[in-house]
């Protein structure tokens, strides 16, 4: 199972960098937690869609991953978040 | 005793009538062949019994369980929840950038669950290749060692013949025999020869019906083969 969120994030977290130079850190953050997880189960269908089997035999259907996965990540933000705080407090603090 | 009980199985692509009278049932202690020319719905069947395509209408009960139309959707999940049925497609479903020794412990978190599975017949020499790099065989056979050594009381079976080399088979074949004294097996396969060795029962589906078959010269009859 950790194995599926691994493959299922690195598609989300790509996706997420790429956001920021664009949007902003805050943004890639929001993006990672909530639009993350979808794009990278699309990520993960297109590349290793037969891999499905593994976790199928193993007891996990396709609802239950995709679930876990997305609050997973939903709660990966709450740190994220406040490691963006915290930088943008130091940095105030350094620059002023 | 573990049975599956399949009672009706309905599924059309189309217009094409694929999947029509099918029944027929599988104890554990059994291998059941089916045969099958392409297009037959073989696949299908397995799938819609493992619960990864939806059949127009489906009737069957694995160890009392009832299993319908209405409850597809979910009545599929829980055959995956349960472990009820095992299957092996007939595509590679092991993740390919992972080394053998790395994907055992995916399926058996146990200590002595790994060793018996790297203690089997051949892999010793794998162990440290990735599954990509694996031959077709090699990979057959340890996606059966995997999948056939976890619980489920049924196993079905996609082609676990198909490309693999004369040596692989005779392991495959050994382990098959000794696997189904602990589950049902159905499997499929165009390499009929292999598939008739092992098969307690075998049927041919044809136009969306399965018969059982008895001699190889009834694969003749059915039109699957044009000669023995």
């Amino acid at each position: 199972m950790f194995r599926y969120y691994l493959d299922v994030t690195k598609f989300a977290l790509a996706f997420s960098l790429l956001c920021i130079p664009f949007f902003g850190s805050l943004t890639g953050i929001l993006v990672f937690g909530i639009l993350g997880t979808p794009i990278g189960v699309l990520g993960y269908s297109q590349f290793h869609k037969n891999e499905y089997y593994t976790y199928f035999n193993l007891g996990f259907t396709k609802r239950k991953l995709i679930v876990s996965t997305w609050i997973f990540n939903l709660l990966a933000t709450i740190p994220l978040f406040l490691i963006y705080l915290l930088g943008k407090a130091l940095l105030k603090i350094i620059y002023s | 005793m573990n049975k599956l009980e399949v009672q009706e199985v309905r599924k059309t692509f189309g217009r094409k009538n694929i999947l029509n009278e099918i029944k027929f049932s599988c104890s554990k202690g059994e291998i059941i062949g089916i045969f099958g020319r392409n297009g037959s719905g073989k696949s299908t069947l397995l799938k819609i019994l493992f619960g990864t395509q939806k059949a127009d209408r489906l009737r069957f009960e694995v160890n009392k369980n009832k299993f319908d139309r209405a409850h597809n959707r979910w009545g599929s999940s829980i055959i995956i929840k349960n472990q009820l049925i095992g299957y092996v497609p007939q595509f590679s479903f092991l993740p390919q950038s992972l080394k053998v020794w790395d994907v055992i412990p995916l399926y058996f978190p146990n200590g002595s669950d790994q060793d018996k599975i790297f203690n089997s017949p051949r892999l010793n020499n794998v162990a440290d290749q990735k599954i990509g790099t694996l031959s077709i065989g090699e990979r057959r056979y340890l996606e059966l060692l995997l999948v056939g050594n976890l619980d489920h009381p049924f196993l079905l079976l996609d082609e676990p013949f198909s490309m693999v080399e004369p040596l692989y088979k005779e392991v495959i074949h050994d382990f098959l025999l000794e696997l189904k004294s602990k589950k049902g097996i159905i499997l499929t396969d165009h390499y009929y020869h292999d598939v008739w060795k092992i098969a307690d029962r075998k049927m041919v589906l044809k136009d969306g019906s399965l018969t059982f078959v008895k001699e190889l010269n009834d694969l003749v009859s059915m039109g699957y083969l044009r000669s023995v």
